[in-house]
């Protein structure tokens, strides 16, 4: 499993290829507490590349969701290819985490619940 | 809160700060005893139900769990479940979940009540981020209904054996699923409740993900096709027959796998005639 990250204004992005199992989910713990400890309160995690999670990444993302929740942060996902977003279903985690199609629609989403009264779009 | 929930708890939190203590073979064997022993081993009702069970941790001790809880004279209840990890933490998570479950099945309350009270002491005692899928049948052998919820757990399999039943939500192969979540996710859970009729010779397979993903040399995992084929397969043997042999299969199944095995767990019911 490989991380990359990168930073869009505040939000924290993390790029995930691979899998998310007992063994890599370790290391998707430390790098998400180890970017929460120096102060980030917002993410997103682009599962584009992902292939495989099992309930340890659930229990990772689980986790910092609710770290995250007490100081007033949050953890949105995107991109998630069917097998992802079948596991994240079948626990209801659909139900609980907010799941957007694309990258952009997360971080738009970001933005919008900060900024002044959103502008009317017409078609 | 009764005083051994809150010991469970003082237990549970030692656990919970960085760096988890190592354990030796034997402290990791008298736990996995204490867990083997939380489990059931006669199985109530035999005349109305055959039942039989399959249990494989993937290291010493695991996360899954099943019971079966008779609850009065005509009723009965069936729980299976998946604690996320494989470590002591996970499997402490288990005895918790496990136990609150079996008081309040018990207590006899509404399916639905059942699950959110667990749910609640659960949010409430054990604040970490180990989450538990859950199913609970209860079946009433009066009125042959099985009534169920599925907190985020993988839906069982109910196998029809009967040709002659002209019922409109007859079909030979049924998955039962209902909305729900995970438990210790959220405090307030809302789940959905559903009920089914069942006949003579029904078979009910409840199981944990671990019999499908289960993978084999190229990595290919067993999957819920194979378990479906599986089952109709060995239809006709007593419940604790098919039970060992689905788990003789699997294993020879992924044998020479290069991944690690998750934990395994299944119960097979079979619904006899009512003499």
């Amino acid at each position: 499993m490989d991380i990359q990250t990168k930073k869009a204004g505040e939000v924290i992005v993390l790029e995930i290829t691979g899998r998310i199992d007992a063994f890599t989910s370790e290391k998707l713990e430390a790098e998400l507490h180890s970017i929460m400890n120096a102060g980030k309160l917002k993410f997103v995690i682009n599962f584009e590349k992902t292939n495989y999670i099992s309930s340890s990444g659930l229990r990772v993302f689980l986790g910092s969701h609710k770290k995250l929740s007490e100081n007033k942060g949050q953890i949105k996902f995107s991109n998630m290819p069917d097998p992802v977003l079948k596991v994240f279903a079948l626990a209801g985690f659909d139900k609980i985490f907010e799941i957007y199609s694309t990258e952009k629609e997360a971080l738009e989403d970001f933005n919008e619940t900060e900024s002044e009264p959103k502008k009317q779009n017409y078609a | 809160m009764p005083d051994g929930i809150q010991k469970l708890g003082k237990l549970f939190r030692l656990f919970e700060k960085p760096g988890e203590p190592s354990f030796t073979v034997n402290e990791l064997e008298l736990a996995q005893e204490i867990q083997a022993n939380l489990l059931p081993k006669d199985f109530p009702l035999n005349q109305k139900i055959d039942i039989g069970a399959l249990y494989k941790a993937s290291k010493y001790i695991g996360g899954d769990f099943y019971d079966v809880i008779q609850i009065d004279d005509r009723k009965i209840a069936f729980v299976i479940g998946d604690v996320s990890g494989k470590s002591l933490h996970a499997a402490l998570f288990m005895t918790q979940c496990l136990t609150l479950l079996k008081v309040f099945i018990k207590m006899d309350l509404n399916i639905l009540k059942i699950i959110e009270k667990t749910n609640q002491m659960l949010f409430e005692l054990v604040k970490t981020d180990m989450f538990a899928t859950v199913f609970i049948g209860i079946y009433d052998t009066h009125y042959h209904q099985l009534s169920y919820v599925n907190a985020g757990h993988n839906p069982p399999l109910l196998l029809r054996t009967s040709v002659e039943i002209p019922a409109k939500d007859y079909h030979p192969m049924t998955m039962l699923t209902a909305e729900g979540i995970a438990l210790n996710c959220i405090a307030n859970m809302v789940l959905e409740e559903k009920r089914i009729q069942l006949y003579e010779g029904d078979i009910f397979l409840l199981y944990t993900d671990g019999l499908l993903d289960a993978t084999n040399e190229f990595e290919e995992e067993f999957g819920e096709a194979k378990l479906k084929g599986l089952i109709t397969e060995l239809r006709d043997l007593p419940s604790q027959a098919m039970a060992e042999k689905i788990l003789e299969r699997i294993q020879d199944y992924s044998k020479n796998s290069k991944t690690e095995s998750d934990d395994m767990a299944a119960l097979v019911i079979k619904f006899k005639e009512e003499k």
